[in-house]
């Protein structure tokens, strides 16, 4: 082992951050050479060097100084440029993904360039644990600069629902949970990158958690509006879970810390932890209360659209728990109807069937209960295999003048009409159905 | 006394001795005499002259005056705009490369660099700009003789020396981090030499410089700069 080398492990063992930052140019310079030699990513002197840089960048977040020129990044853009090129090997390329958290995308002076290039280096890049962990951290730290974020390609953010195991103390969390960036990802419209998102933001380490309110009160908008509806409980049992464990450790934490300043910052968290969860569960009370009072308001309904043999509707209804994932009303022994249910498993066929009986809705509901079954598991495999959602279905039906842009028109029979709008149709429909039951009572 | 081996122009080689005044007048010479033509043999011999110095390091046995001289006749002043008098921008360059080699064997407190400082800064302002090709390694001295707050600040992103001139530089700059690591801190501008030099995929005994320039800076035992040569250096390729 060389001198240089020798020294660089003790520092980084030592995990001194003041004498790491007064060593940077070296140490920075020593990257570039260390780059060359260690191409494969796994070498010794990389992973000391990672080792080094994530040393010094907790110390300066821990004394407030991270906001001076950490490392000299850039005197060495263009081996950055150079190392993330479409034409770099993929060895290369694996280690700028692997020190590309520490990198200030935001002083480069083609920052925008860089950023698409290391999205696309992304992906050709092996996925491995320490890959993702770089990746995600990186995504936050871009997301957090204004004027980096919008050069963000949509699909990295699908890097997150591989939801790599990131470091207890990974300051990515910290820079991806400002307000903004909750925005942004919210703006997705992907609720299964949200909900990663958030299940990798949730930490029990004070180092990272972000004291700003407006990003609690956007977290807490986003669980209340996002995550509300029937059939995406499952999502909600999965922030759930986090949040219980999150809580846990904290509650261990405290146990064993003895600086005020900690505590505080402990109590904080809990507080608002214990915020979120609060919102899912009432989400859960309120869906729960809201179906058990509209279901027989559905029968009823759907028993005066149709035909006088409806109106002797078996209440032999069930709901799918738990959350509520799919909701079957069996009007008689030989039919069924699906009213809703998970948009991404049975309720796409089910409500699929509903749409497409334009002609008589009466007879639909008469069709024989193991044609329609028949129908549904035909229909099943086909949705799951291209991968639909709820929204491109939709999409798919505006396209072919069933229904108009915004609002899908179930189908207008009688005095009542049926709507669903935007991603979470189960709850719409709901609302809508009392709604025309208030009337028709009016 | 120095034993010198030189190439003549008609391919035989010939065996001189040199003393401090000689290595100087020969110096002198040769620089001149590259000013009034640009003949390649001329140009051969400057290179080989370098080569030269490189290997058993004449600068050091030179004073700094006759390189600082060599230095301030051939660069134009204009206000805080200093050039390298066209055509002689390489010459300028080979003094200030011996000059820096010079300097950074004495302390910034001795009376050498002392005198430097003083005649240089009669005719070089502060604040100076250096523009034209070659003023890199005038920048360089610039530099080391005056501190970072009152000089501008600059960088390496234009500079393109060849093979000969690269090799020569960053040697030189291992001394100066040497002489300069042991009396404080390696000079900022030194590092980020290296910073910028390394990435452009520099030959392997530049990289040899570059890596006990690190060692110097990290703090890493490394012997004289003089004796470092690249197989004996304490970094391993």
């Amino acid at each position: 082992m060389s001198p240089i080398t020798q020294k660089l492990k003790v520092m980084a063992e030592t995990a001194d951050g003041d004498s790491i930052y007064r060593k940077r140019k070296a140490i920075t310079a020593f990257f570039s050479y260390a780059a060359w030699r260690d191409r494969d990513g796994q070498g010794e002197l990389l992973n000391i060097l990672f080792r080094l840089f994530r040393a010094m960048v907790a110390w300066a977040h821990r004394t407030g100084t991270f906001g001076r020129p950490m490392f000299m990044w850039c005197h060495i853009e263009p081996l950055v440029t150079t190392l993330l090129n479409e034409e770099s090997p993929v060895s290369l390329k694996q280690v700028i993904i692997l020190a590309s958290p520490y990198l200030p995308w935001k002083q480069f002076t083609n920052h925008q360039h860089l950023i698409q290039l290391w999205a696309a280096a992304a992906s050709t890049v092996p996925y491995t644990n320490d890959i993702g962990q770089s990746v995600v951290d990186t995504l936050f730290r871009i997301a957090n600069d204004t004027s980096s974020q919008s050069h963000i390609p949509v699909g990295m953010w699908s890097w997150l629902n591989k939801r790599p195991p990131l470091p207890p103390i990974c300051w990515g969390r910290f820079y991806g949970s400002t307000p903004h960036v909750v925005r942004v990802v919210r703006a997705l419209g992907d609720i299964e990158i949200l909900k990663s998102y958030l299940l990798l933001l949730w930490s029990e380490r004070e180092e990272t958690w972000l004291t700003s309110l407006a990003a609690l009160y956007e977290m807490r908008a986003s669980l209340r509006e996002d995550f509300s509806g029937v059939g995406i409980g499952h999502h909600r049992q999965d922030l759930l879970r986090r949040l219980d464990y999150v809580l846990g450790q904290l509650d261990l934490r405290s146990e064993h810390l003895h600086s005020t300043v900690n505590m505080h910052v402990i109590r904080c968290m809990k507080e608002g932890y214990g915020g979120f969860r609060e919102v899912l569960l009432d989400i859960d009370e309120e869906e729960a209360v809201a179906i058990i009072r509209e279901l027989p308001r559905l029968i009823v309904l759907f028993g005066s659209l149709t035909t006088a043999g409806m109106h002797r509707v078996s209440l032999d209804f069930y709901v799918c728990t738990p959350s509520y994932m799919s909701i079957v009303v069996c009007l008689d022994r030989s039919s069924l109807l699906f009213l809703t249910s998970n948009p991404r498993r049975r309720s796409l066929p089910s409500l699929f069937v509903l749409i497409t009986a334009p002609l008589n809705f009466g007879s639909f509901i008469r069709i024989h209960y193991g044609t329609i079954m028949d129908h549904l598991l035909a229909c099943v495999p086909y949705y799951l295999d291209t991968n639909v959602s709820w929204i491109t279905y939709v999409r798919y039906l505006s396209n072919r003048s069933l229904v108009r842009p915004t609002t899908v028109v179930f189908r207008k029979l009688g005095t009542a009409r049926f709507m669903i709008a935007s991603a979470r149709p189960i709850r719409i429909v709901s609302r809508r159905l009392y709604r025309v039951h208030s009337d028709d009572k009016n | 006394m120095i034993s010198l081996q030189l190439e003549r122009m008609d391919g035989d080689s010939v065996a001189i001795q040199l003393n401090r005044k000689s290595i100087a007048t020969y110096f002198l010479s040769v620089t001149r005499l590259e000013t009034f033509s640009e003949s390649r043999s001329l140009r051969d011999t400057r290179h080989q002259f370098l080569a030269l110095w490189d290997r058993i390091h004449l600068a050091d046995h030179a004073p700094a005056a006759i390189y600082l001289d060599v230095l301030l006749s051939y660069t134009d002043v204009d206000g805080d705009r200093v050039t390298a008098r066209p055509g002689s921008e390489r010459v300028a360059a080979v003094a200030s490369i011996c000059l820096l080699r010079v300097l950074s064997s004495v302390g910034p407190t001795s009376n050498v660099f002392e005198d430097t400082r003083r005649r240089y800064f009669g005719v070089i302002p502060r604040m100076a700009n250096f523009e034209g090709p070659l003023c890199h390694a005038i920048t360089a001295t610039h530099a080391l003789l005056v501190s970072s707050q009152e000089r501008r600040p600059f960088g390496w992103i234009n500079y393109k020396p060849c093979a000969q001139e690269y090799a020569s530089f960053t040697n030189t700059l291992v001394q100066v981090a040497y002489n300069r690591g042991q009396h404080g801190k390696v000079p900022r501008w030194v590092l980020r030499f290296a910073l910028h030099s390394i990435p452009q995929d520099p030959p392997i005994s530049v990289v040899a410089d570059f890596l006990s320039i690190i060692a110097i800076d990290l703090g890493c035992v490394v012997p004289s700069a003089k004796s470092a040569v690249s197989d004996e250096r304490c970094v391993q390729l």
